[in-house]
């Protein structure tokens, strides 16, 4: 590359053409990184160990635009808008029955398999059925006393997106 | 040359107005009182007694003669009356030594003056004299009603995002 490509690429001249370019590539960043791939940032250990507080991610938001979610889907749940959202997994579907006995969960009775969980967990929650159009979310840190984590249903219109990774 | 200028000016005020016009000016202060008495609502061990007490007239300023307050999180449902606030202000704050509020995603649903209605998420970051955080993100309701030229809140309530 020749110094005047350098200069011509770090200072180009402004014109018509180049703000018309500047101008598209705004736009659609701003489309992108508001209705599609929402930026956000972890805060607090409910999803520990499977995301940390302080981590960056982005919520895809179009992911549930042809299908709903499902079992063991990492969502994101909104509470009055997107700026602030709750991380959770879902574990449940509608008509579906979850309890929480000794720490282990039970979906329509059968325990279920959860991989992404470790620690010792005491939780006892009796059977909630998962109302129609909901969703049942909890987090991955079961370690943390049932009372101060934040689990329960909630309505598939309130489902934002899934995180990228 | 004259008329260009004249057709300048014009058009800038023609601007001007239709932007003042487009601004819901009552939605900006309902806002703006929401977000004020969130700041009120944030505190830290260090501050004085001038200070709170200060805090606690600016808060009152903001609050309706009753205000219904149900946030199920931090165990509080109760009618508030705008004389038992320093009370109340004082036990939050033996209670909790810091509180914040942060407001995200301030809605205004409905304004019909005097009446608006707001939805919010609030961001509570508090730690109790035992130093334990208890820090939630609750999504709230707030109702307010418009007494003497100020946005007073009358309710507050937590909405239920997950159901347990």
């Amino acid at each position: 590359m020749t110094d005047s490509a350098i200069k011509s690429f770090l200072f180009p001249k402004i014109t018509k053409r180049y703000l018309l370019r500047v101008s598209v590539v705004a736009i659609i960043a701003f489309i992108i990184f508001k209705f599609v791939f929402i930026p956000f940032r972890i805060q607090g250990e409910s999803m520990a160990p499977t995301y940390f507080t302080g981590s960056f991610n982005f919520c895809f938001a179009l992911r549930y635009l042809f299908s709903k979610p499902a079992p063991p889907d990492v969502v994101l749940v909104q509470i009055a808008g997107q700026n602030v959202m709750l991380l959770k997994r879902v574990v449940a579907t509608e008509g579906q029955s979850v309890e929480f006995k000794e720490g282990r969960l039970f979906v329509d009775g059968k325990k279920v398999n959860e991989p992404y969980v470790s620690g010792k967990s005491d939780w006892n929650i009796p059977p909630t059925l998962v109302k129609p159009g909901n969703v049942y979310v909890v987090g991955d840190n079961r370690s943390m006393q049932a009372k101060g984590h934040a689990f329960g249903q909630t309505p598939l219109k309130r489902i934002a997106g899934t995180p990228l990774w | 040359m004259v008329t260009k200028k004249y057709l300048t000016v014009v058009l800038i005020l023609v601007a001007t107005g239709v932007i003042l016009l487009s601004v819901d000016w009552e939605a900006r202060a309902v806002k703006k009182q929401l977000r004020s008495l969130a700041k009120e609502m944030t505190w830290t061990p260090n501050e004085n007694e001038l200070e709170f007490a200060l805090r606690i007239r600016h808060v009152q300023e903001k609050i309706a003669q009753t205000c219904q307050v149900d946030i199920p999180s931090y165990n509080v449902s109760q009618t508030v009356l705008q004389k038992d606030i320093p009370a109340c202000l004082s036990i939050a704050g033996s209670y909790y030594r810091n509180l914040s509020i942060g407001l995200k995603d301030l809605k205004i649903e409905s304004i019909q003056v005097p009446r608006a209605h707001a939805v919010v998420t609030a961001y509570v970051k508090a730690t109790d004299a035992y130093n334990q955080r208890n820090d939630h993100a609750l999504a709230l309701e707030i109702n307010l009603q418009k007494i003497e030229k100020k946005w007073l809140v009358t309710d507050a309530k937590e909405m239920q995002v997950l159901e347990k």
